[in-house]
């Protein structure tokens, strides 16, 4: 089941070439989430701000992270637990 | 100069962006659909397909022949935003890209084959990138014209490449090929041909081409002739040598039938006001107005009405459009609704009167509002309850220009 959460979250990420972000790691309600491997990643956005969307997983459930390019601000968008 | 026409055409192309986002959906039955309660299936992965689940079911029929398919509702942006991206990869290979839907698209390689190696090689890079960048698949079919092209894509699915060279493979591939598989050949002139005894573009290419312009009129008739023949002349467009737009328009499928005239009023209006919206963005006016409604029975009804001038003002449209709706007498309960403004024309021309002038300048101050934070973040007090939006993507769809729809 998906749960909308939109809440800001403190993320480590690399910024590489070309503009390629990778989050690896975040920190959501004080707990730190490994980031096993980013599944999709899309962009979309809201009046003039560019947004950069993640799904990501720990390797048990599934997040989406959002960057907003403009305020550099990320937020945990929605979550959804794994069937483990 | 020998024509190479490629034809690419994504996977269940939500199905699979949707597995490869959540890859506890990979291998499942899943089926993506609208994001409304009301909704059809708008893609089944390969594995629903195989229990007959198809396109356009509801999601009843969808559990009956799959009791434990997954039901995910589509992410627009994930979809028209990876198009996007799909296409700048097509144009490293060639200009000539037209998107033909939001899974689809021609390219035109005739003038750069020199440039990248023979077509098969084309396809298979174009394949591979697809795979490693997206993890998603997509069947490519290359031909000598368009007609052929899509044909090829589509009898290999999923993860195809298909050429059809030469003269002799085009027609061994159409002699047995259903007319109904056909681009352009839709269920009523399948039937039509089944009841003249034809069942195959084999036994279409028999009949004379009077005898299809006597049947199905001067122009179809001709047509489907040299479709049974695999022949077609139509040039790969590309966006930027595109007609413009002849009509701007959204239309709404409601969450639930809805029978008080306010509450439709409401509709219209938010329709009107994204159509105003995306005029005013890309620089149009028009002047007829084309109000559709669809009952919950699915009966319907349309009417056309123009004016004197040209407008892109959502309340000027709204009202034009009301204009229409009253003059109706609401029998039953509205299940959709759709508003298009067409007879356009660039809007160069500065308002003449002064309250004209000044109406702009309100709408120029929102418009500037809602380009900075997102759409609808001013708006009419009227709308503020009004939360649902249309939630297909268009056929019409494109990356860029009048015809772009930014989706939430």
């Amino acid at each position: 089941m998906i749960n909308n959460i939109n809440e800001r979250v403190k993320v480590g990420a690399v910024f590489g070439d070309n503009f390629d972000i990778k989050p690896v790691w975040f920190i959501w309600q004080n707990q730190k989430y490994s980031i096993n491997s980013i599944t999709y990643r899309w962009s979309s956005r809201k009046g003039r701000e560019a947004l950069q969307h993640f799904s990501v997983t720990d390797g048990v459930n599934l997040y989406e992270l959002c960057y907003n390019t403009g305020s550099s601000i990320w937020t945990l968008a929605k979550v959804e637990a794994g069937d483990g | 100069m020998k024509r190479v026409i490629m034809h690419i055409d994504m996977d269940a192309y939500f199905a699979s962006v949707e597995q490869q986002t959540n890859p506890h959906l990979r291998g499942k039955p899943i089926a993506v659909t609208g994001a409304g309660k009301r909704t059809v299936i708008t893609c089944p992965s390969y594995e629903a397909r195989r229990y007959g689940v198809k396109t356009g079911m509801n999601r009843w029929e969808a559990k009956q022949l799959c009791p434990h398919i997954i039901f995910i509702p589509g992410c627009n942006q994930r979809y028209v935003d990876t198009c996007t991206r799909l296409v700048e990869l097509y144009k490293t290979y060639t200009p000539d890209v037209e998107i033909y839907s939001v899974d689809e698209a021609f390219l035109d390689l005739s003038g750069s084959c020199h440039l990248f190696g023979p077509p098969a090689q084309v396809g298979r890079a174009i394949k591979d990138q697809i795979k490693n960048v997206y993890g998603i698949t997509a069947s490519i079919g290359i031909s000598s014209n368009k007609l052929t092209a899509k044909i090829a894509s589509d009898l290999d699915k999923p993860d195809g490449l298909t050429i059809l060279h030469s003269r002799e493979q085009i027609e061994a591939t159409l002699r047995n090929l259903p007319v109904k598989e056909v681009p352009g050949i839709g269920s009523k002139t399948e039937a039509a041909l089944k009841s003249m005894g034809i069942f195959t573009c084999g036994e279409l290419a028999k009949i004379p081409a009077g005898r299809l312009r006597d049947r199905f009129g001067l122009v179809f008739g001709e047509q489907l002739y040299f479709m049974a023949r695999g022949m077609d002349s139509k040039k790969v467009v590309p966006d930027s040598r595109r007609q413009p737009a002849k009509s701007v328009g959204h239309s709404m499928t409601l969450q639930k039938d809805v029978g008080d005239f306010s509450r439709i009023q409401g509709y219209v209006l938010k329709l009107s006001e994204m159509v105003g919206r995306r005029l005013r963005r890309a620089g149009y006016k028009g002047k007829t107005l084309h109000l559709y409604v669809r009952y919950a029975d699915f009966t319907s009804f349309s009417k056309r009405k123009s004016v004197k001038k040209y407008i892109d003002d959502g309340l000027e449209i709204y009202c034009l459009a009301m204009s229409i709706l009253r003059s109706f007498r609401l029998q039953k309960e509205v299940r959709m609704v759709g508003v298009s403004l067409s007879n356009l024309i660039e809007s160069r021309q500065m308002p003449l009167f002064e309250e004209d002038r000044l109406q702009g300048c309100v709408t120029d101050a929102v418009d500037r509002i809602n380009d900075r934070y997102g759409e609808f973040t001013v708006m009419r007090g009227s709308l503020l309850k009004s939360r649902e939006t249309p939630d297909t993507i268009s056929p019409a769809w494109r990356p860029s220009g009048i015809k772009r729809i930014d989706y939430t």
